[in-house]
This record gives C-alpha cells, structure tokens and sequence, in this order.
C-alpha cells in the first residue's frame, strides 16, 4: 500500500481515487466477556482497515485478543462496541441468518489443524458442506476434487479421515473448506503455528500462492513477528486487546517505534548463525496485566523497559507519528 | 506433502473412527467371549422355547401343566429338571430370558432416547435453560432409584402390570438420568470445539450443527454407555421381582421363586442355580463387551 493519507485513526482513512475502499474495516471494535472473575477486555477499542488484496499480518503474544478479533468478524462472537465493515455494509451482531449469505463472501481457518477438523467425517463431506449448506449440492464430488488439487491434496484421498493426515495435509483440508464458497477476505488465524516449521514454508507458500491466483485479502494472524513478514504487506502489533503499532512491512521490520515491537523483534531468529548468537534480545520482565484489570496509564508500562512518568498516568493513543507509521507510545513525542 | 495429482487414481477408502475402534474390540480377547457368550444366550433364549414347542406338537411347553412330571431334577428328558407344576426348567428360564433381555433392550433404548435428546438441548443452549434442566436431573438423582420405581411402578393399577408396559417405563425412567448427564457434558465440551466453529462460519444451522457435528462425537460414550446400562436395568428387573413388582416370567422371577423353594427337607437346586447362572453370564458378558468398547473407542488408547 502506498500513499495512504490517514486521518484520525487508521480505520476511518479518507478515500480517494488512487486508492481502493477497504475490504473491510473494524471501527472501535470493543468485546469484553463477562466472567466470574470480572470482565475479561479481550479486545479493547481497535480500528484496522484491509484493502482488497492486501494481506494484514496480526502480531501479538497468546492470549492478546487475535483469535477474539478473528471470531468476531465471523459472527462466533458478538462484539461489546464497534462497527465491523465487510465491502460496505455493517455485519456486526447480525444473526445466522442474515451472516448465511455474507459466507461466500468472508470465510476463516482456525489454528488448531486437529480440532477443526470433524473427526467423524470424511475429507469429501468436510469440504463439500458448504455447497451443501449454501447451494443444496449433495453431489460436488467434481468440486472437492478440483479443491484438494488446488491446495495441494491428492483428491483420491478424499474418502479418508481427518486422523489419517499429517498436519500440514489437515491445514490444506481446513484451507480447501474455506475457499469452497469462492470467497473475497480469509481470516487466517495462526495457520501454521501448530505446524512443524518445514511444513510451515510450505503452508506459507500455498497461502501465498492462492492469494495472488484467486485474489484473495488476508488477515494473517501470528504470535511472532518472522512468520508475518514473509506475507504480509502491513502489519499491526496487538498488546492486551489493542493495536499499539501499524505500520508497512518493511518500516515496521526496520525501524520499529512500540517497545513491544521491538522486543518481538529481538525474539525473531536470525538465519546467520554468527549474528544470531551475538545479537542482543530484549527480555520484558514482569507481569503481563490480567486482562481483567483496570490499567491506568500504558497497559505496556509494567514490562517497558523505556518507560518513564508519563507511562504511569497517560494512555498513550495510536498515532501517526511518521507517514502512514502508527504507533501507541509516548517515546516519540519524547523525542520530538 | 502430497503432490497435486491430474490423474485421480482409484479412490483410496478411509478408516473411520468406527473401523479403528472395531479393529482394537477385535484384539480385545475377553469382550469377544463376552460378545460370543452374549451370542448364543440371546440366540438359544430366542428360538429355544419355540423349537422345543414343535417337537411337543401342541403343547406349550412353557405354560401346560404336567403335574405327573412335578419337580423332577435333571435328566436326559428335562435337561433342566421340572417345577412343581411339571413345567420343562429349560423352556421356562429360556422363556424368562426373553423377556429379561427385551427389557434391558427396550429400556435401555428408551432411556437411551431420552437421555441423549434431553442432556444434547441442555448441553447445545446452554445457559439458564441448562440450569433449570439440570436442576431437575439433580433433584430426580437425589431420590434413591429404587424408591423412583416403586413409585412409577405402584402408579399403575394391577393389571396394567401384567403386561411388561409399566416396568419398561419405571426404568427408562430412571436411566436416562445418567446417559442425560454424559451427552450434556460431551455437547457442552464439543460445542466450542474448532470444528463445531467452524461449521458455524459455513454457515451451518443449530439442526446440522447437533445432528452432523456434534451427535456423532457422542455416539462413542452413548453405546458404551447403552451397553453397560442393559445388564443395569436387567438386574434392577431382578429386584423388582423379588418384591413382586417385575414384568412376569423373567430371570428375576425364577430366581426368586427358586430362593423360595428351597427348604431344609428337599433342595430344588436346580430351580435357583440354572436361571441365577444364565442371568449371571449374561450380566458378564454384557460387561466385558462394554468394557471392551470403552477402550476400543477411547481417544487416549488410540496411538
Ligand atoms: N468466550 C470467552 N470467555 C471469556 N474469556 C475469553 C473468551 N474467549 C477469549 N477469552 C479471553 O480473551 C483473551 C484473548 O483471547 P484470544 O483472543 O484467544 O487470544 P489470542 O488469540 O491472541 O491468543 C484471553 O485472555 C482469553 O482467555
Ligand atoms: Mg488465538
């Protein structure tokens, strides 16, 4: 993406005519759980925008609020505030019903390649439900085929279990079942962290491939910053239910501006063996805040290891501190 | 990973969940004596008395009195000796055994149904409904089962209690409490399993979801659960017959009987121990094959 002007936030950036709508846009999505423990803020006022055709890499520790962000664009949770935008029309909090049609359009794959998979069903029944469910096709026997070919599956397979494939082969299945109805955006949510890392490459690379052959716009989920960068053109740092950095591919990889960003960085290996056993890390120390807590000031503050007075009672908010460069932190200002 | 292949070659044939499980049942030596023992009961109980009738040419020869033949014990004529009123041992404890076995079926199958439609909305819905719902199991669990039949038994008038109706009812009654209970548990776990999310971001409806995606991953416990559940019931006949509230001429009834016949002066062992070791070989046999099920469908066996 080049030439975006943002305004206030990254969501809401004005369109015009050298660039394409978003595909889809979260605005100041908010969703808390109630539980016996208090509210749990998985997911804490985001804004994020996806061109059409672009892939936006998700980073950010487990239990960040990815997979909440995920399943609340597809309806599997309903979100506490916020709108979400799918080509131009709202769908947050819509019933079954009225998400069936938007199907063909939005569809995920889920990260574990052996829960999402129906134990009792065969390969074939798993990936012809949908023109079941969405065109009453019993038979798209054709289709399955044409499918497992595409994401690399021998289709004579196909009356087999899910138990009977590695699982690289069970991703290509959850891949092959989403891509069924032909749809525009697919939120992939860590589809590789489960996997050995060869088979990750290969993973990566079919998702790379069938995005350029179909057309496809990605949200890309992952809990570290090396698995993102191959694929996405930007990338958004998530910390405890927020973006605290947006930025291109490559400024965020070569100069990182969040703290957090810079430590996830620090955590990426290196290919060179000599760099990488002399190359400093950056270990966060203390707790990470429980998700039920109420934080004053930057939620980064208790681990940051730059932080200073200002951390302590003002939450800093997402802002364009260089060219279509976002970043939640005081350190900037600071410097400026 | 596999190559995308053009040409498909001959369809390869999956093992199913259910082909694995069978395969490991196979191996399991002691449910396959259990599973053949189990065989031959029901096989010999079902066809048993009707055979012996044919060579007797119109005789019952379950029910026709030969008061000349009274209590004899085993011969060559009478396998299983007579009773007082010179009835054949053998037709009669074949006879009881078909009506023993139908009730484990019948209210083990009821009980089945109900438990599994119950504790499936339960489990599926979740929330207050759940709540109320399991209260009520809760509350039925906490009066002592017996007790519940009696009470569902004696709210039938005598003769509707001659027909075996009323005790099928009395113990489906009181089954479907546990088999309710375990679906509820499985939905509640499965319902928030990838798959089951998954199915729902196709666009699957609440009907396909319980009845494609989450029914099937319960049928395991279900059967196992179903099969240790017929000796159950067949044994709880058994006691109700002892206190005169069972379903006619079942195992339990001549157990019973045979009990009460026994006396200082002569003994009719046979009377107690031909019924006592049929029911008893088949409440084992039962067991072993539930056993062996548990096992042979038990993910944490599967390598
Ligand atoms: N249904 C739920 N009820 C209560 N808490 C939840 C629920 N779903 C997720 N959470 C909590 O929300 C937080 C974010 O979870 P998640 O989105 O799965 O994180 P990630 O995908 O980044 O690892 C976690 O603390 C998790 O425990
Ligand atoms: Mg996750």
């Amino acid at each position: 993406m080049s030439g975006s002007t943002y305004e206030s936030s990254p969501a809401s950036e004005t369109t015009t005519s050298t660039e394409s709508a978003a595909i889809l846009r979260i605005e100041g999505l908010k969703v808390h759980f109630p539980t016996p423990r208090g509210t749990v803020k998985a997911v804490d006022g985001i804004d994020l925008s996806i061109q059409k055709g672009e892939t936006l890499g998700l980073v950010g520790e487990s239990g960040c609020g990815k997979s909440t962000v995920a399943r609340t664009v597809v309806g599997l949770v309903h979100p506490t505030a916020g709108r979400i935008v799918l080509e131009g029309r709202e769908i947050q909090g819509l019933s079954a019903r009225e998400m069936r049609p938007l199907r063909e359009e939005l569809q995920m794959v889920f990260q574990d390649p052996y829960a999402s998979l129906n134990p009792r069903m065969t390969v074939a029944s798993i990936i012809g439900e949908p023109f079941l469910i969405h065109r009453g096709q019993r038979d798209a026997d054709l289709q399955i085929c044409e499918l497992m070919s595409l994401v690399g599956l021998d289709p004579s397979m196909r009356r087999r279990y899910p138990h009977e494939f590695s699982g690289g082969q069970r991703q290509r299945i959850g891949l092959a079942r989403a891509l069924a109805l032909d749809p525009d955006v697919i939120l992939l949510d860590e589809p590789v962290s489960a996997l050995d890392v060869s088979v990750q490459a290969q993973v990566m690379n079919l998702l790379d491939d069938l995005k350029k052959r179909l057309g496809l716009t990605y949200l890309f989920i992952a809990h570290n910053l090396a698995v993102v960068r191959h694929m996405s053109d930007r990338v958004a740092v998530m910390y405890l239910g927020r973006i605290v950095e947006l930025a291109d591919r490559d400024e965020i990889y070569a100069n990182p501006m969040h703290p957090y960003t810079e430590a996830l960085l620090s955590a990426v290996p290196v290919p060179d063996p000599v760099i990488e056993a002399t190359r400093e890390r950056i270990r966060l120390e203390g707790e990470i805040p429980s998700p039920t807590e109420t934080i004053v000031g930057c939620p980064f503050r208790a681990r940051c290891p730059k932080a200073f007075d200002r951390c302590a009672t003002d939450v800093p908010a997402l802002k364009e501190h260089k060219q279509a460069h976002w970043s939640a932190c005081h350190l900037p200002e600071e410097a400026s | 990973m596999t190559e995308p292949t053009t040409n498909v070659q001959a369809i390869e044939k999956g093992t199913s969940l259910w082909d694995d499980a069978w395969r490991r049942l196979k191996k399991n030596r002691l449910s396959i004596v259990g599973a053949v023992m189990l065989a031959l009961v029901v096989l010999v109980c079902a066809f048993g008395p009707m055979i012996m009738n044919m060579s007797h040419d119109g005789e019952n020869i379950v029910e026709d009195t030969f008061p000349e033949q009274a209590n004899q014990a085993p011969s060559a004529s009478h396998l299983f000796g007579t009773d007082e009123l010179g009835r054949s041992y053998l037709a009669r404890v074949l006879e009881g055994g078909q009506m023993s076995l139908l009730i484990g079926l019948i209210a083990t199958l009821a009980s089945v149904i109900i438990g599994v439609i119950y504790g499936s909305i339960a489990g599926y819905y979740g929330g207050r409904l759940d709540e109320v719902m399991m209260r009520a199991v809760d509350f039925l669990y906490g009066i002592p089962y017996m007790f519940l039949v009696i009470l569902i038994m004696l709210m039938f008038s005598d003769a509707q209690r001659d027909s075996p109706l009323p005790i099928f009812f009395a113990l489906g009654m009181v089954q479907w409490l546990t088999t309710a209970r375990i679906v509820r548990g499985q939905v509640l776990t499965l319902r928030h399993q990838e798959f089951v999310q998954a199915a729902r971001v196709m666009g699957a409806g609440d009907m396909r979801i319980i009845f494609r995606h989450i029914l099937p991953n319960t049928l395991g416990v279900v059967v196992v659960y179903a099969t240790l559940t017929v000796p159950a019931v067949i044994l709880l006949e058994s006691f109700l017959s002892f206190l005169g509230l069972g379903a006619g001429l079942t195992w339990g009834l001549l157990v019973s009987e045979g009990l009460s016949v026994i006396n200082p002066v002569e003994s009719y062992w046979w009377r107690l121990v031909f019924p006592s070791v049929f029911l008893a070989l088949t409440l084992f046999s039962l067991n072993f094959v539930g056993d062996g099920l548990r096992d042979a469908l038990d993910p944490r066996t599967r390598k």
